[in-house]
């Protein structure tokens, strides 16, 4: 190595340093995308599109108020081969849910809610005291329990009895829970805290926290398990870009601390593989721009990257990843399936408008929180698959 | 099919944000400042859309946003700090010359300072730091190979003085 070249990589490993003691502000886009509302031009071609709408709503009403009488209008095209249909659907208030003990179970303002899968009705109410006023911020089922973390005035995890709908419980936590999971017979919290982020272990039979935190990458977010092992995902890592730490559940060992990401970088430092989504057919499933990505579990490569324009979530239920969609600034978006034999997109769309928020899957369907097209209502809908035409 | 206004500014975003604010940073040594500077580029990117897209240069129209916009700012702050002198210490301009690489990049001249940054920090090629900066792929060269020539002993001897405005015409928006 000659002069100029030790002296670049001195340059470049100082640089390294400096940049790996900060990090990126979370919701950069967000904030992005607010100051992009408020440019003055914008401001006008708004209010003469609004002044369009308006019109066309005055002159169209009786059409208007049968579309968009609900939060989801219906999808008036009939479908062919394996589609969803709408089951119950219900508003509610908030966005993370999951299922589990016959229930759907979504999280409130400082409530939790138990859903009645059958109707989407609420069916209990369950306070969460010393949330601060802000909701729990992530919900798991399992171990006999239904999980939630809190990080608002009382940090920490709830757990609730089922049986009874009432709080048994509550694990103080360092002060940022965010993601949980239960696997391998612990309950799993990602903390994000200044630096690296840390995952905590919860043995469901004490309720206490079980071993020394694990550290993982910075930003620590969704946590998802297969195959033994333990996703992580670092949504502000070194150097301020997501990658994925993996977790042994025997020894909470992270593999490769100190190894870079996992699955490679590209030339500008980005991991090649930033977040992991969902695991089904022997796969990790993610998604890039455009596509949704199939990830080898074994050595993190990319293995197919299936084209499904906006995409931006995936889950795997039923044999098929599902992809939610949505483009922004309104969100709008819709559901497809995908098949992991052929890696092509079999389920076309959900016979509904509207845009996607969150999902998770059930024995008999896929539930997804919808936001109305102007995004001032939510609606729970249960997604069945059916055969056929509908 | 080609996204949409919004739709290509947050892809671009996505993709090229982090390493811009490290861009921002290397050449401010301000990381709030610098994830300022990410955000601008990203604002007059959307204003000028159009002569983006149909140059499909938008890598280097944001690099050569942020290379000007840090180039200002620094020249604000050095006006601010000769204004306040004899009043108060400017902590930010403190905080922003303290370790020791940064103080050595600051030592250099403007382009000599991007390029080095550019070329070895971002990893770019000879062509896309001359896209970003305006200047020829001879000039990044030259101007490369002298800015190592000079950090080498800046960066054994840790000795600088604060930061300065990068100056001179490096191109870009």
């Amino acid at each position: 190595m000659d002069n100029d070249q030790q002296t670049a990589a001195r340059l470049r490993l100082a640089l390294d340093r400096e940049v790996a003691q900060h990090q990126l502000s979370p919701g950069a886009w967000p904030r992005l995308e607010r100051r992009l509302r408020r440019q003055p031009w914008r401001r006008a071609a708004i209010a003469a599109v609004c002044a369009v709408i308006v019109a066309a709503a005055a002159a169209v009403t009786p059409y208007l108020w049968h579309r968009l009488s609900g939060p989801v209008a219906s999808h008036p095209q009939p479908q062919h081969g394996p589609h969803l249909v709408i089951g119950a659907r219900a508003h509610v208030s908030g966005l993370s849910l999951t299922t589990g003990y016959g229930a759907v179970w979504i999280i409130g303002q400082g409530v939790i809610h138990r859903i009645d899968p059958a109707t989407a009705k609420t069916v209990a109410t369950i306070p969460t005291p010393g949330t601060g006023g802000k909701p729990p911020s992530g919900i798991a089922t399992g171990a006999g329990a239904v999980w939630a973390t809190s990080n608002g005035g009382r940090p920490g995890v709830y757990r609730i009895d089922p049986r009874t709908n009432r709080v048994t419980s509550f694990i103080r936590l360092p002060p940022t829970p965010i993601a949980i999971t239960v696997a391998h017979g612990r309950v799993w919290v990602t903390e994000a805290k200044e630096g690296p982020g840390i995952v905590v272990r919860i043995d469901p039979r004490t309720n206490r926290v079980s071993g020394p935190p694990i550290r993982v990458g910075a930003g620590p977010g969704e946590i998802v398990s297969s195959a033994g092992t333990l996703w992580v995902t670092n949504s502000s890592s070194t150097p301020n870009v997501p990658d994925v730490s993996r977790i042994n559940p025997a020894t909470g060992a992270v593999a490769n601390p100190h190894g870079g990401s996992w699955g490679g970088t590209d030339r500008l430092g980005n991991a090649k593989v930033s977040r992991i989504d969902a695991a089904g057919a022997g796969s990790l499933w993610t998604t890039d721009v455009n596509v949704v990505q199939r990830v080898d579990p074994a050595n993190g490569h990319v293995t197919a990257a299936i084209p499904v324009p906006h995409a931006w979530h995936v889950i795997f239920w039923h044999g098929l990843a599902w992809a939610l969609t949505g483009v922004a600034p309104s969100g709008l978006g819709t559901l497809v399936g995908i098949d992991p034999a052929a890696n092509r997109v079999v389920v076309h769309g959900a016979p509904f408008r509207g845009a996607p928020m969150t999902i998770t899957a059930g024995p008999a369907g896929l539930w997804v929180v919808f936001a109305n097209p102007d995004h001032t209502s939510l609606e729970l809908v249960h997604l069945v698959l059916a055969s056929g035409p509908n | 099919m080609e996204p949409s206004r919004h739709d290509g500014l947050a892809q671009l975003h996505q993709r090229y944000y982090p390493e811009l604010v490290r861009l921002a940073f290397a050449l401010t040594g301000d990381w709030s400042l610098a994830e300022e500077l990410g955000q601008e580029a990203f604002v007059r990117a959307w204003r000028n859309w159009g002569s983006i897209r149909r140059k499909q240069s938008a890598p280097a129209y944001l690099r050569a946003t942020v290379i000007n916009l840090a180039r200002t700012r620094l020249r604000q702050r050095l006006r601010e700090i000769r204004a306040w002198r004899d009043v108060a210490i400017p902590r930010q301009a403190e905080a922003a010359a303290s370790p020791d690489v940064l103080r050595a990049l600051a030592r250099l001249p403007a382009r000599k300072r991007a390029c080095v940054v550019l070329r070895y920090y971002l990893d770019l090629s000879e062509a896309d730091t001359a896209a970003a900066l305006g200047i020829s792929v001879g000039t990044v060269k030259s101007q490369t190979a002298r800015a190592l020539q000079r950090l080498r002993p800046l960066l054994e001897d840790g000795s600088a003085p604060p930061l300065t405005p990068l100056s001179g015409n490096e191109g870009g928006p």
